[in-house]
């Protein structure tokens, strides 16, 4: 029996290394090693349930490894280089089961993270757009002093222009569409990774019983069309009073 | 050819005189005394929920001219306008007789982010008018409107136009769609509905990161390079500090305040198209047909002149003044360019106090 949990411990360490395409320390060597847990079960068996987990601790490398190989292709190597972020399908697949919630949430949460990551990564790119145009105008302005003999003479005046410059470049990119896309892309992928981080954060409290925002909000409103409920009501009886005086 | 003619000896030379200007600077910030905005004796005189209205004081008393009742953007605080006894609009109002009240918002935190424009307009905003008017016997109040709450006096104005005798608008936003408001171009690419759904009030810190953004270069590094200069001095130091706390201080914006103020303002221009609704009912500048002082700042990189300047043809109001402050849209309260303006306020007020509404 050893044997076979031996081969099949081998059969995981090596799917796991294709997974992460280096080796990995093996947490467990042996069918000794196994924890507790499992030798319990095995030994507790009977000798024909004892005869089926042999037969099928024969068959398990070759099951395990085929179904590794599908899920394998499916999300493809993790060390493989490409614009395809590791797990990236792991998103796409509808989530099941009974985490099925849970798995919901956080393909969510890796979508938004990626995305405003990605939206970051070219607000970055224009950034540094800016301060090269920035450079690039500097160095003309520069340029133009010294051929009027006006060269630049201490750092503070150096300083003053390229603050000149700065601002100079950030108002041509700024007032344009692009950047102002961007930067509403941007928000707007904050505001979307911030709803996955709360609907996390608010399953987590639920689970706690802890209040929520989503709880105080819907408090707050209540409390709000009560109160011009009641206003309403109060500018009814005073007119209806009005009328009566009359 | 050499087109820097900054030698090394210079260089090194500057840097060491710049080290010694650093190290004055961190000593000038440890020693710093506490400062705060805000220098004129006041008395609250209304609150509900979280806004005070405060009368302020000339001396002892109360000043026995005209009354104003001053009402602020819900960005930043109206500290702004008493800031120091040097650089304070509101003592130079006082100084001028007019008896000054003033709206603060407070501080909105979770349990408002349901406030809404008829919330400030129609409830708060039209509060403390007739507690104004309560106090002073009068039935009808002298309005001035700073930047966002000159929008929302606007608004106020044109729906209870009998509650107001005189209307002044200072650095106040009409057209939110004029080609130098970088503000309105980028809030245009915003989801405000999903933001303000899932965030509720937006933080003050946010807002001010947005008005950092304006002027980046100027704002986060020149403003601190320059600070080096003064910090031998312990009376401008403690005017930096009292100015960057007030810029710094800002309360958040109640969330549907905000997705209100930017969808229907920003993004949809309503106010000056006309078709601006507030608690059912339709704001139409044709209503503001009392006299209307409009001040705006020519280098206002927040509210750009155009954005103010364009309300001359929306009004009703056929006695229609504008006054130009030659500075910023901070500049407008402290700069010594805006020195002349209290007094360009109290003789207006003074010479329509008392006269009756002319229509168009």
């Amino acid at each position: 029996m050893s044997d076979h949990i031996d081969a099949w411990l081998a059969a995981q360490r090596e799917i796991t290394e294709r997974w992460f395409a280096a080796p990995v320390p093996p947490v467990v060597n042996s069918a000794e090693q196994t924890p507790q847990f499992w030798q319990t079960i095995i030994q507790g068996l009977s000798p024909q349930a004892q005869e089926l987990a042999r037969q099928l601790a024969e068959l398990a490398p070759g099951l395990v490894s085929t179904a590794s190989d599908a899920v394998f292709e499916l999300f493809g190597n993790r060390s493989s280089p490409g614009p395809t972020p590791p797990f990236a399908r792991w998103l796409d697949l509808a989530p099941v089961g009974y985490f099925r919630e849970h798995q919901a949430h956080a393909q969510q949460l890796s979508r938004a993270l990626g995305d405003y990551q990605r939206i970051a990564g070219q607000m970055s790119a224009a950034i540094a757009k800016i301060h090269s145009d920035a450079l690039e105008l500097l160095t003309a302005k520069v340029e133009s002093l010294a051929n009027n003999g006006e060269s630049v003479t201490d750092t503070r005046r150096l300083y003053e222009l390229w603050i000149e410059c700065g601002e100079q470049a950030f108002a041509q990119h700024s007032r344009g569409e692009v950047f102002g896309l961007l930067q509403g892309e941007l928000v707007n992928a904050g505001t979307r990774l911030r709803i996955a981080q709360q609907t996390i954060a608010e399953a987590f409290l639920k689970s706690l019983d802890l209040p929520t925002r989503a709880e105080l909000n819907s408090t707050h409103k209540r409390l709000k069309e009560l109160r011009e409920r009641i206003e309403s009501l109060e500018a009814a009886v005073d007119k209806s009073a009005t009328r009566s005086k009359r | 050819m050499s087109l820097l003619n900054i030698s090394d000896a210079q260089a090194r030379s500057d840097a060491r005189a710049y080290r010694e200007k650093l190290n004055g600077a961190l000593h000038a910030l440890a020693n710093a005394k506490q400062v705060a905005p805000g220098c004129t004796p006041r008395d609250a005189v209304y609150s509900e929920d979280k806004i005070t209205l405060y009368r302020y004081k000339a001396g002892e008393a109360f000043a026995s001219g005209p009354a104003i009742l001053i009402c602020y953007a819900l960005i930043n605080r109206p500290s702004m306008m008493d800031l120091q006894e040097d650089r304070s609009l509101i003592r130079s109002l006082l100084n001028q007789d007019l008896d000054v009240f003033l709206i603060e918002w407070g501080s909105p935190d979770g349990s408002d982010r349901y406030l809404d424009l008829n919330d400030y307009v129609n409830r708060y905003l039209h509060h403390c008018v007739q507690a104004v008017l309560r106090i002073r016997g009068e039935t009808q109040v002298n309005l001035v409107g700073v930047c966002q709450g000159g929008t929302l006096s606007l608004c106020y104005t044109a729906l209870h136009p009998q509650n107001v005798k005189n209307l002044i608008t200072m650095v106040t936003p009409v057209n939110f769609h004029t080609p130098n408001d970088l503000i309105g171009k980028w809030v245009r690419y915003v989801d405000v509905d999903t933001l303000v759904d899932k965030f509720g009030n937006v933080s003050g810190e946010t807002l001010n990161g947005v008005f950092l953004s304006l002027l980046p270069f100027r704002l986060n590094s020149q403003k601190y390079v320059d600070f080096l200069d003064i910090a031998d001095d312990p009376a401008q130091v403690e005017n930096f500090l009292r100015m960057e706390q007030w810029i710094f201080d800002s309360p958040d914006n109640p969330g549907e305040m905000f997705r209100q103020f930017s969808n229907w303002f920003y993004k949809e221009n309503r106010l000056k198209s006309g078709t601006l609704t507030i608690g059912g009912h339709s704001v139409d500048l044709k209503q503001v047909t009392m006299p209307l002082l409009n001040i705006y700042a020519t280098q206002d990189h927040i509210v750009p002149p155009a954005a103010s300047t364009c309300l001359q043809e929306l009004v009703g109001s056929r006695d229609y003044t504008t006054h130009a402050v030659p500075s910023g849209h901070i500049g407008v309260y402290v700069s010594s360019k805006s020195k002349g303006l209290p007094t360009t306020i109290a003789s207006w007020l003074g010479s329509r106090v008392g006269k009756k509404k002319s229509a168009r």
